[in-house]
């Protein structure tokens, strides 16, 4: 067993987990307040790459040239807009249907994605588009031939995410925001009989996982380079897994989830095939709701009474 | 102004076709404790949830201090100072018991919380106990008086308890029975559904008797005990 290639494909795996657990959290907090899944949301990450290269292209135009004000600056620009594209998505196309049957909204999602799709398609173009490394270079360990390698990049998106990550459990656990949050998925009519305004958390809601989407969607790209307008299907299908994964409506369980398919992922690529990775993953994901149906940390649903 | 705290007119209210309540009027009065009794089904709940607008009154007003809250939002509602303990007590089982309580305080203000979580734990001494336990672990009677103490938070000027009875130990029945004639003497008003209808007029200073959906009597909680058809239907007929 090389164990460079272990290494290597363990770091990958984390990066990876990472990006898909930064987008579990929008599937994953919306199914908890509203009981939708928000097709939407793979399309939203999209998004937010192509704001990523504008945010670039712009401040590059001004001559901007210091890796770490690129990125910060990209960071808040992009989350902002994003965070403005989640909200106004709701209001949109989710708030009117709030008493509908629970089908609705869903249709009303897969529009939204399609919407999506296509607005970028005409407004950037369908062919692939890249933007220029920020931060070349790489942490590199071990010997000549065999070493992992880590870039900083790789770094940069393992920090941002746990401290994305970290913010959030803290905001949902410890702050009055975050209670609010919680007491409506547990009872929307209670919290409302407090004097919680639902409509205002479901909103905040969506703004929290669009701002997670974009984050992720800001270090993808300067950790790849290269996308187009359809990179938010298959990266939103696999951050779906990951929530149901790891069980949806919870927090911890998204982040779990995304490390767990990202780690399998890049170790199935590593050591067996690249080619079948995503049936490496899906199966993974069959294996485990055939054992625990509600997800790793999901709680049993309990038929209300 | 008018001279009552809650009015309810000529309410009439829906659920889809089905008609749960009739032209139904009653007052509460500032200050005391005033109770609505009847059978499942009745629409006892339907009306205390009418108050914070689900479902909407369909006909008629309510008005809370003299203002006209028939078609406020719900969440509105309770910023004015009226809470509810509700149906099923509906805690947040996944919250421990203090979060229970700082939700409770959502429409006026984390200001007062030690002073008035104090009050809450001298009140119900077993809250305190389990103060970091998650609320869904509690048994009946605990949880039931979680949603009083959650209820309370708020500093309501009037609180609207359904069935705090239901369910419970006759000993639990008597020791919450017992607190409301304290939270009523700190000058909170209290409206009161109840099935237990015994123990309910007797503590109140006025009773509604609800049947199907419409009011068929009201007096005082004495005349409705002495009253020969509540008798037969409500305390068994003895």
């Amino acid at each position: 067993m090389d164990f460079h290639i272990l290494g290597q494909q363990l770091v990958n795996g984390l990066a990876l987990g990472s990006i898909y657990g930064l987008i579990a959290v929008g599937y994953t907090m919306v199914y908890g307040i509203i009981g939708m899944i928000n097709f939407a949301h793979g399309d939203v990450y999209m998004v937010s790459a192509y704001l990523t290269a504008i945010c670039l292209a712009i401040l590059s135009y001004f001559g901007m040239v210091s890796p770490f004000f690129l990125i910060v600056i990209t960071l808040i620009v992009t989350v902002f807009f994003i965070a403005l594209y989640g909200w106004s998505i709701e209001r949109i196309a989710y708030k009117p249907l709030r008493n509908s049957p629970r089908l609705a909204p869903l249709i009303s999602a897969i529009g939204v994605s399609l919407v999506l799709q296509n607005y970028v398609q005409v407004s950037q173009g369908a062919k692939t588009q890249a933007v220029p490394t920020i931060l070349p270079g790489a942490f590199r360990f071990g010997t000549e031939t065999e070493f992992i390698q880590i870039t900083y990049i790789q770094v940069l998106l393992i920090i941002v995410s746990f401290i994305s990550m970290a913010v959030l459990t803290y905001i949902i656990q410890k702050t009055s925001l975050g209670r609010q949050c919680r007491a409506v998925q547990q009872d929307a009519k209670m919290s409302a009989i407090l004097g919680i305004n639902t409509d205002r958390i479901i909103s905040t809601v969506f703004i929290i996982g669009a701002a997670m989407a974009g984050i992720a969607g800001v270090l993808v790209t300067m950790n790849y380079g290269s996308f187009d307008f359809s990179v938010g299907f298959i990266t939103g299908v696999k951050a779906f897994t990951a929530a149901v994964l790891g069980g949806i409506g919870s927090l911890p369980g998204a982040m779990l989830g995304g490390i767990i398919l990202g780690m399998s992922e890049s170790l199935f690529s590593g050591f067996v095939n690249t080619d079948y990775k995503d049936v490496f993953a899906f199966s993974l994901l069959v294996l485990v709701l055939i054992f625990r149906p509600s997800g790793l940390l999901g709680k049993p649903l309990v038929e209300k009474v | 102004m008018s001279e009552y705290m809650l009015e309810i007119q000529n309410v009439d209210a829906f659920y889809g076709p089905i008609q749960a309540l009739r032209n139904v009027s009653m007052n509460v009065t500032e200050g005391q404790i005033v109770t609505l009794i009847g059978a499942n089904g009745a629409g006892k709940s339907t009306l205390l949830m009418t108050i914070f607008g689900s479902p909407r009154a369909a006909k008629g007003t309510i008005k809370f201090q003299g203002k006209d809250i028939t078609h406020i939002p719900m969440h509105e509602v309770g910023r004015l100072g009226i809470a509810q303990a509700p149906e099923g007590r509906r805690i947040f089982p996944s919250m421990s018991v203090e979060e229970n309580l700082l939700m409770g305080m959502m429409p006026i203000g984390e200001a007062h919380m030690e002073e008035d979580r104090a009050k809450m734990f001298a009140m119900f001494p077993r809250l305190q106990e389990r103060r970091n336990q998650r609320a869904g672990t509690l048994s009946g009677g605990e949880q039931q008086m979680l949603a009083i103490a959650r209820a309370l938070m708020s500093r309501p000027k009037l609180l609207l308890l359904d069935e705090p009875s239901l369910g419970l130990a006759p000993l639990i029945v008597k020791q919450i029975l017992n607190s409301l004639k304290d939270i009523a003497a700190q000058g909170v008003t209290i409206f009161l559904v109840e099935q237990n209808a015994n123990h309910a007029l007797r503590l109140a200073d006025r009773g509604y008797v609800l049947v199907n959906g419409e009011i068929r009597l009201s007096g005082t909680g004495a005349e409705l005990l002495a009253n020969p058809e509540v008798r037969d239907a409500y305390l068994g007929g003895h």
